[in-house]
């Protein structure tokens, strides 16, 4: 018989309050989503809303109680318009068999305008970012008239300002008589928003209460269920008189960026951070070879580079880690080992064909070095907890022996244990002598980890700052402020 | 103003552009192609097309397709008129035409039911059922054309909407199998867009994931889709052989390629969401009209295949292209929107006590 995923689970939310629900990965977060929401069924034990027992009903039923859970991927309808996705659930959930646009329209009007929001009520939902998808999957919600909505991790895609919007409408919405159930991890947010907490761990509730009873460390040990100190990383700078490794001079990618230089020295982790829409992930997709420049120049240990495409940069040593693993790295339904090994499987060959020995050694020596938890590298991907399937991940490029490793959000997504175990990865590579260059809206984390903290506005470098002795509230007044 | 740029940039826009450019250009080259004759005679070579269209466009928007509807179509045909043949020559139009949509709905229905309920791959299905009910027709229901239809799909073939005389004395008409076509446009129409069944098409076709969390019944839906594009395959059967005053077994299979055209042309999504019934008659209307008036400018024959391919590609691959810059552009223009509207927020945070 299989161990339980959860076990004796007592989570009570109280009307009009925030409640949020914080566990690591793996720890049984999204099973307790599901059991609620009714997708999944219990072994034993009840869920009630308002007083009704639910236990038994389908998941349709439990939206008609007033329960809405808003998933990651939001479940909107992409081929639709705002004001009928807005309206759409509602629609089903009162059996109507004819639609009127017009009704509809002015309906998901009333809703946005409540919510204080305003997003065009004819666009396509395909056509808009992320937040604002999530403000119509919320608006949806609100049209459903529930009571309690739960929120899956909303905040993993959003940038710093975006999640402070979504905050100030989760707070509104919160005092209009709504309860919310929010899934993160993240510390700071569980400070900022929620009123309530409950910690799971291997499935079971540690820890919960008003969140004034929990200082940071408390909590952060309740979900990792080890001591964690916020700490900086960073190895020793590397000293003042080395040669750059990477030089980048006046590039410019219109129209994301514009006139940027800066260096960085063998072993030096420069983190870049800035709001969406400042240009910084499209210049580390210039570096990395993916996109190209339009003028300036990139000079790679004293000599100039032109980039043409990826495997250019890769074969110049630059290795580019990308921000979404699940769409852009990884082959979810693949071995471990491929995964790991796919950039660099020439250098495995024997007699031109692949060589299955030194794909499982070299494969094997990865997930030792990296702590990879796995059972055989043998097994998919997908079996993977998110910590673990980044490693993966990091394995690969670490395979290319890059003298430059770009991340773009290395711990997005990732649980505080497995977090802080990136990071130790990260110091010891630049103390290895790699030149690191980390993208990341996590500032806590690029202040623990970098020497230098590059920001960027509006395409421009606005500041770099050494980061000794760099006050968090200053350099996140001065990110969001621009 | 601004709407006809965007329509005109849109799939349906780009067909119905090419569609109104070419008849210009053939009219010019040819200027009988713009008389009243030739113009009733594409309307009577759509009507088959035209009515396979529409029920195939229900399925690419579902995000499916059906390519065993020509098979399902003979074989309703040729089994109603047998059967009309051997026990009652002078049965009414309305009840041969229910025999034949009610044959080719058990026929859709088993697509249906493979598709829906055991949820197997919509083209290795229908691909599989297009072979299936042609052999079973063909072994078990025989192979002989039947010329002796019933009196009713005979008095069909003779029944006009418009009849007019040229000056030569040669004669032209509107048949009044239009009006088959003309009723299954408009209520499929209807059903698309002002039904929740018909939203529901449109959802799956979106994101079928979604459309199940949000509690639609998608099975019923797919179900119904199938079954319904039977019932529209059962009726082109007897409207197409009521044209041509023969059930031919051998007949309609084969155009399957040519009715996905014209529905691919008109801007319906292979992968679903999109698409409209006016976009699929445009998309049918330019199929027939290559078919048909290529011979007018003295065009061989051969290259009508050649045309209809490069118009596929062209049709509807530019406006994919197209969209795809214009939703970056959108996206972006979003993001501005988005970004300044939170500023506003912040702006009335700070300034509240």
């Amino acid at each position: 018989m299989r161990a339980p995923v959860l076990q004796n689970v007592n989570l009570s939310v109280r009307p009009t309050s925030i409640h949020c629900l914080a566990g690591a990965n793996g720890s049984g977060k999204s099973t307790l989503i599901k059991i609620i929401a009714g997708t999944l069924e219990s072994d034993s034990g009840k869920v009630e809303l308002n007083g009704h027992d639910v236990t038994k009903l389908n998941p349709l039923a439990r939206i008609n109680f007033g329960l809405s859970v808003i998933y990651q991927d939001f479940a909107l309808l992409p081929n639709l318009s705002v004001f009928e996705n807005i309206t759409f659930l509602d629609s089903v959930s009162r059996r109507r068999k004819w639609v009127d646009f017009r009704l509809l329209r002015r309906e998901a009007a009333e809703i946005l305008a409540r919510m204080k929001v305003e997003i065009p009520l004819d666009a396509l939902v395909e056509d808009l970012p992320v937040a604002n998808q999530q403000l119509v999957a919320i608006a949806r919600a609100l049209k459903n008239r529930s009571k309690v909505i739960i929120m899956d991790e909303p905040t993993s895609a959003l940038t710093n300002r975006e999640v402070k919007t979504l905050f100030q409408i989760v707070h509104s919405v919160r005092s209009a008589g709504v309860s919310f159930i929010l899934v993160t991890h993240k510390l700071e947010e569980i400070y900022e928003i929620c009123d309530e907490v409950t910690v799971i761990r291997n499935g079971e509730v540690v820890n919960h209460g008003p969140i004034a009873d929990f200082t940071t460390a408390q909590l952060s040990e309740a979900i990792s269920g080890r001591q964690i100190r916020i700490e900086r990383l960073q190895p020793p700078e590397p000293s003042a008189g080395t040669v750059p490794l990477l030089e980048v001079i006046a590039l410019t990618g219109v129209p994301a960026f514009n006139d940027v230089s800066f260096t960085v020295k063998p072993g030096e982790i420069v983190g870049l951070t800035g709001l969406l829409g400042s240009g910084r992930t499209e210049l580390a997709l210039t570096i990395a070879g993916k996109n190209k420049p339009s003028s300036g120049s990139i000079r790679l240990a004293g000599e100039n580079i032109s980039l043409r495409n990826v495997r250019d940069a890769q074969r110049h040593g630059i290795g580019y880690i990308p921000e979404d693993r699940l769409s852009e790295g990884l082959f979810l339904e693949q071995e471990i080992f491929d995964n790991m090994l796919i950039a660099n499987l020439k250098r495995r060959l024997s007699f031109g064909l692949l060589d299955k020995h030194a794909i499982r050694r070299d494969g094997d020596e990865w997930i030792r070095r990296l702590d990879i938890k796995t059972q055989s590298g043998h097994d998919p991907v997908q079996t993977l907890s998110g910590g673990n399937q980044q490693r993966v991940l990091i394995a690969r490029y670490l395979d290319l022996k890059p003298k430059l490793l770009i991340l773009n959000g290395p711990t997005m997504g990732v649980d505080v244990g497995s977090k802080h175990d990136i990071h130790l990865l990260i110091a010891e590579l630049a103390k290895a002598g790699t030149g690191l260059i980390v993208v990341s809206d996590d500032l806590p984390e690029l202040l623990s980890i970098s020497h230098r903290i590059l920001v960027m506005a509006g395409g421009k470098l606005s500041n770099q700052h050494s980061a000794q002795g760099l006050d968090l509230e200053a350099l996140s007044r001065e990110v969001t402020l621009e | 103003m601004r709407w006809i740029k965007t329509y005109l940039r849109s799939s349906e826009g780009i067909i119905l552009l090419t569609t109104v450019l070419l008849c210009v250009g053939v009219t010019l080259i040819n200027p009988v192609f713009c008389s009243a004759p030739n113009l009733l005679d594409l309307i009577r070579n759509s009507i088959t097309t035209g009515l396979f269209a529409l029920g195939v466009y229900t399925a690419l928007l579902s995000g499916g397709i059906d390519v065993s509807f020509t098979a399902v179509a003979a074989f309703s045909m040729y089994g109603t008129v047998k059967l009309f043949v051997l026990i009652n020559p002078h049965a009414p139009l309305w009840l041969i035409f229910i025999v034949a949509a009610l044959i080719g709905a058990v026929l859709g229905g088993f697509n249906a039911i493979l598709i829906a309920l055991f949820r197997l791959p919509t083209l290795i299905v229908t691909l599989g059922t297009l072979s299936l009910f042609r052999g079973l027709l063909l072994t078990f229901l025989g192979t002989k054309h039947i010329t002796d239809i019933p009196d009713a799909m005979l008095q069909l073939s003779r029944s006009y909407l418009y009849r007019g005389r040229l000056a030569d004395g040669s004669l032209f008409s509107l048949p009044a199998t239009s009006i088959a076509f003309f009723v299954v446009a408009v209520l499929i129409a209807l059903l698309v867009r002002l039904t929740m069944l018909g939203r529901a098409i449109y959802a799956i076709g979106g994101s079928e994931l979604a459309s199940i969390r949000l509690g639609l019944p998608v099975v019923k839906v797919k179900f119904f889709i199938y079954v319904l594009i039977g019932l529209i395959a059962g009726i082109t059967g007897i409207v197409h052989s009521s044209q041509a005053r023969v059930a031919n077994p051998f007949d309609l299979v084969g155009s399957e390629l040519n009715v996905l055209a014209a529905v691919v042309l008109g801007g319906t999504r292979i992968t679903g969401g999109r698409g409209s019934v006016f976009g699929t008659l445009v998309g049918v209307f330019l199929v027939t009209m290559i078919n048909n008036s290529l011979v007018l400018l003295g065009v061989p024959s051969y290259w009508e295949r050649c045309v209809i391919g490069l118009l596929v590609l062209i049709g509807a691959g530019v406006p994919i292209l197209v969209q795809r810059v214009q939703h970056n552009r959108n996206r972006a223009v979003l993001v501005t929107e988005a970004n300044r509207q939170k500023q506003h927020l912040q702006d009335q945070a700070t300034s509240d006590p």
